[in-house]
């Protein structure tokens, strides 16, 4: 914030620019340098496949968030770069013949252009919709570009036999893309949604947002900023797209089908509307939870009848006794806290049994630093103040637990159940879609504004989390 | 393109159409008295299509069984399922949020048609279903009317959806819960304020709207014979949404004509040899009919200042 | 020169004709009331006025130029801005922020300087931060700047209505009810404060009202609708006295 409320030094602000553009790239290479090979080709492929989907979340963000225009086709685009970029590659590559990294900047241009182009045409008729009937057509030209990609197979439903691979894929031929392009990507598209939100031009965006008549009745053209969000949204999706295409080496049509689409909107939603950390944070634990759900054991089907069982208790009873009677009343609340103590210290042993075992020294580092940082933050700052709630969450799960074990012993006794179930595992991860399904419908119920809400990451919050008090506003009165 | 074949590909795009139309008419319902569109309606049309295929495939024994009886009784079983499951979704996902901001919902939806889509896979298993369209034809000696054929199938499909269409007409206007209906599509506030239960009614058209798209997916299996999988009502669902929003969304009449167009559409697509590109008609349909009439052939809209 | 001119402005949605054949000038720095009884038009001849409705015939004009049809934002950028009836704020961004937008017309810096954040789009946003903030205390809102604006009080809220549309530096300032839900303490700051911007800001205000001791003693110009049709047009004292204008309120005391 200080940017702008602070006099303005031309000096300075060049030099700080200039030194934090400088400690980004070299946060990036030394990532890509001493941390990546740590790590096996699964984990390398997760974390990358993490950013761009926080790089889709962000970049659509700017179209759902800020502008407040309902887009759900929002996969369209960067499968759109993705076929771009790609089929460029497996054209002309190997004819230009320049070095790779040079190759991949060009391609990832010539994307993102298309790209841009695909949003100009999908914002067109946003200036005419509004909310549900502009989701449903955005989602209509996501399909679209999925059904028009499959049917350009050289053959004779193809537009000017365009050979884009039709149903099957189109094979790149090159995998140039490495995990610090694509966290360049997400820095670069994190930072021109922070840039255009601290400038007039943002609040201009946000109008729009806001109330589209009001906006253009205080000289807003809200067309243009309709369709410069997209035509922005669109182009970084699409650059995107041009990465995964060169990292993945192939691209389907299903890249850009409805599911992914809803799961990018599920991303920002879930985020918070506008808000550019929540949108970056949920695109990449979204797509890192069900990955790691895939290294939990099987559960036989009669203690997941528990658990669920358990749970609809737990729930129930949640509901009848209320939090604050445990957590406000004198007795209570300095039992909750020991128990929250003993929540955050299970955590942490668990957490680090964990990377114990398959991660690299450097990152179990990264992370235990991380860990001891958050806990002793928690234990002795303002943090505390959530311990009774940490505290509160274990006892449910203790009575999860309790209610679990009796219920399974009681099905395993009933012989329709114990014939039929006794035998049957789940994986946790076979249930990664359901699981996200149940949690997005109790977040929207629990919380519609989405975690996040409005705000945002900043250091005076962070400092605000821990106790320190600073003011944060981008365009504030003091 | 052959031109002897028009009137034949006309009749099998009615039958589309009329199964669109059904589904369609939940979309057009439930966006007539909530105004939000209902992303899970597809997957209950989905669950109803599985619900007849396990009702003649295992539940009863169908070399045995009346074949009239059977399809009677999978048309119940359908249409009664899908009504639970639409009315439990609306207790548990939609209610609670009656008050939230339009997109909390719209997600919500999402949230529960990606729930039910994996849940289904959970249930009825990954694998395709075959076809149970041979198991049950009820007529089986086709009828020839100035030179178009129309067999069993067909027959049963137009004359299922004119009963249900005409049965919806008559409680839509002339019983006091589809007055009840109609006063709240026009004002919901209003229609709350003067005594009028809105939570019953929007619970009513949900579970007409499901039971409604039950049946869709009943003779979708039967008749029309797609083999099911656990995502097969999601392009469908679109489908007929676009076929509510083309006759005006929350127009029942619309709905039905809107289903009719998609579905001969569809098949003239087909005819005219560009198959691959049949499931774009209908989104091409939507953003033609959004930009140049976005009220639908049948709807009107004020807005006001 | 007459700085607004409505020549038989008209416009009919569907049967309904909801402004027929309105007239009046407005000349440079009047205070200029609009005034009639529910659905007399007169909010319809705002929206006519800032281009959210084209007029169906008859022509409006602003500085000479003919203006009818053009979309709300160019009006806008012509010098035409106005405040709503039913409040329409945007709610989720501060007092501040509020009022900075409306000075989005007249910055002059592109798009793509705001995204890569340069020296110039920094000046800029601070210009009209600043300007914005005098503007708040032209309204006495400057001690909630960091409120969020749907967190006001209604008289409040149409004070901040008032400043976003000044901020947009117009030479027309069209007010759709200001002291609507105003208390009379409020309302007698309110006609101060209106006066105050004419003066100071060399604006000329048109303004609908129907608390007829705030247009009386406020404008020393009046026009009349009713029905849609415009039945008198006059100094306030003439109006006062008019038989028709009697007869359209029923009798009120006017």
């Amino acid at each position: 914030m200080a940017a702008i409320t602070a006099p303005y030094s031309s000096s300075k602000f060049w030099s700080v620019r200039f030194v934090s553009l400088i400690a980004t790239f070299l946060g990036l290479f030394a990532v890509q340098l001493f941390i990546i090979p740590q790590l096996n080709n699964y984990d390398i492929r997760i974390l990358t496949l993490g950013l761009f989907m926080a790089t889709l979340a962000v970049s659509l963000n700017i179209i759902n968030g800020i502008t407040g225009q309902f887009s759900m086709g929002h996969a369209a685009f960067y499968v759109v770069g993705a076929y771009a970029g790609g089929k460029l590659t497996a054209d002309k590559f190997d004819q230009v013949g320049l070095p790779p990294q040079v190759w991949l900047l060009i391609a990832v241009v010539f994307g993102a252009i298309v790209a841009g182009i695909a949003g100009i045409v999908v914002g067109l008729p946003s200036l005419r919709l509004k909310g549900d009937y502009l989701a449903i057509v955005t989602m209509g030209f996501g399909e679209i570009v999925r059904i028009f990609i499959n049917n350009q197979d050289g053959g004779k439903q193809a537009f000017f036999g365009l050979d884009l691979g039709g149903s099957y894929q189109l094979k790149v031929g090159e995998k140039i893309t490495q995990f610090w392009h694509v966290g360049l990507l997400l820095v670069i598209t994190i930072a021109l949604s922070r840039n255009l939100l601290k400038t007039i031009h943002g609040l201009a965006f946000l109008s729009t947002r806001e109330d589209e008549l009001a906006a253009s009745a205080v000289g807003v053209n809200t067309t243009r900023i309709k369709v410069a969000a997209f035509v922005l949204g669109a182009s970084l999706a699409g650059a995107a797209g041009v990465l995964f295409a060169h990292f993945n080496n192939t691209v389907a049509p299903d890249d850009g089908s409805m599911a992914q689409s809803f799961l990018i909107v599920a991303m920002v939603v879930i985020g918070g509307m506008g808000s550019i950390t929540g949108a970056a944070i949920a695109g990449f634990a979204l797509s890192i939870v069900p990955e790691a759900l895939r290294r939990f054991p099987p559960i036989s089907a009669i203690d997941l009848m528990g658990i669920v069982l358990g749970t609809i208790i737990a729930v129930v009873l949640a509901n009848v006794i209320k939090k604050q009677s445990f957590t406000s009343s004198k007795g209570w609340s300095s039992v909750m806290t020991v128990l929250g103590y003993v929540f955050c210290l299970v955590l942490a042993f668990a957490a680090f049994k964990n990377f114990q075992s398959s991660v690299s020294p450097v990152i179990k580092g990264v992370f235990i630093l991380l860990a001891l940082f958050t806990l002793i933050s928690l234990l002795f700052t303002k943090g505390k103040a959530s311990l009774p709630g940490f505290g509160y969450f274990l006892l449910l799960l203790g009575v999860v637990v309790a209610i679990k074990f009796p219920i399974s012993a009681v099905l395993h006794k009933i012989p329709l159940i114990e014939d039929n179930l006794s035998k049957t595992t789940y994986t946790p991860s076979d249930l990664r879609w359901a699981l996200f399904a149940i949690s997005l419908i109790v977040i929207m119920i629990v919380r519609p504004q989405g975690i996040l809400g409005h705000h945002e990451w900043s250091w005076s919050a962070f400092g605000k989390m821990f106790g320190m008090n600073t003011p944060n506003k981008e365009i504030s009165a003091k | 393109m052959n031109w002897d074949l028009l009137p034949q590909q006309l009749v099998i795009g009615i039958q589309l159409g009329a199964v669109y139309a059904l589904i369609a008419l939940g979309y057009t319902m439930v966006y007539g008295v909530l105004r939000f569109i209902n992303f899970a309606h597809g997957d209950v049309y989905m669950v109803g299509a599985y619900l007849a295929y396990y009702t003649s495939m295992q539940w009863f024994d169908r070399n045995s069984m009346n074949p009239y009886v059977l399809l009677f009784v999978m048309l119940i079983i359908s249409m009664v399922g899908c009504a639970i499951l639409g009315l439990s979704v609306e207790r548990l996902a939609y209610r609670p949020l009656r008050t939230a901001p339009k997109i909390a919902v719209l997600i919500t939806a999402i949230g529960v048609s990606l729930f039910i889509e994996y849940g289904g896979k959970f249930f009825f298993k990954t694998s395709p279903k075959p076809s149970i369209s041979q198991d049950v034809n009820v007529f089986s000696k086709p009828i020839n009317i100035g030179g178009i054929t129309l067999d069993g199938s067909q027959l049963t499909v137009l004359g299922v959806t004119l009963v249900l269409m005409a049965g919806l007409w008559f409680f839509v206007t002339h019983t006091k819960t589809g007055r009840a209906m109609r006063a709240v599509s026009h004002d919901f506030g209003a229609a709350s304020l003067m005594g009028i239960n809105v939570n019953r009614v929007v619970a009513i058209t949900f579970g007409i709207g499901s039971a409604l798209a039950g049946a869709g997916g009943m003779m979708n299996a039967t008749a029309i014979g797609t083999p099911l999988d656990p995502f097969y009502g999601l392009v469908p669902g679109v489908k007929a949404f676009v076929a509510a929003v083309l006759g005006g969304i929350g127009n029942i009449p619309g709905a039905v004509v809107g289903g009719l167009i998609m579905g001969v559409m569809e098949t003239l697509i087909v005819w005219l040899g560009y198959g691959g590109y049949k499931d774009a008609v209908a989104f091409v349909l939507l953003i033609v009919i959004l930009l140049i009439k976005p009220s639908g052939l049948f709807g009107s809209t004020v807005e006001k200042v | 020169m007459s700085i607004l001119s409505l020549r038989e402005a008209t416009i009919r949605f569907g049967g309904l004709i909801a402004v027929n054949k309105v007239s009046f000038d407005l000349e440079q720095g009047d205070l200029f009331g609009l005034i009639g009884p529910n659905g007399a038009g007169k909010t319809t001849c705002f929206n006519l006025i800032t281009g959210v409705y084209t007029p169906t015939s008859g022509s409006i004009t602003f500085k000479g130029k003919p203006i009818a049809g053009q979309p709300p934002h160019k009006i806008a950028d012509l010098g035409i801005c106005r405040t709503f009836q039913n409040i329409r704020l945007f709610g989720s961004l501060s007092v501040l922020e509020n009022v900075v937008v409306g000075g989005f017309l007249r910055q002059q810096v592109g798009l793509g300087s705001a995204l890569t954040y340069l020296p110039s789009i920094i000046k800029e946003t601070e210009k009209y931060r600043q300007k914005a903030l005098e503007l708040l205390k032209v309204v006495s809102l400057d001690d909630v700047a960091d409120v969020r604006s749907k967190d006001l009080p209604y008289g409040k809220q149409r004070r901040l209505e008032i400043a976003r549309a000044m901020a947009t530096e117009p030479d027309l300032l069209l007010l759709d009810e200001p002291a609507a839900g105003m208390n009379p303490q409020e309302k007698v700051e309110l006609m101060e404060d209106v006066r105050h911007i004419r003066d100071e800001f060399k604006m000329t205000v048109l303004l609908i009202e129907h608390d007829m001791k705030f247009v009386m003693g406020l404008c020393e110009k009046i026009v009349v609708l009713d029905h849609g049709e415009e039945i008198a047009y006059g100094r306030p004292d003439h109006i006062r006295n008019d038989p028709k204008v009697i007869a359209a309120y029923l009798g009120e005391a006017v």
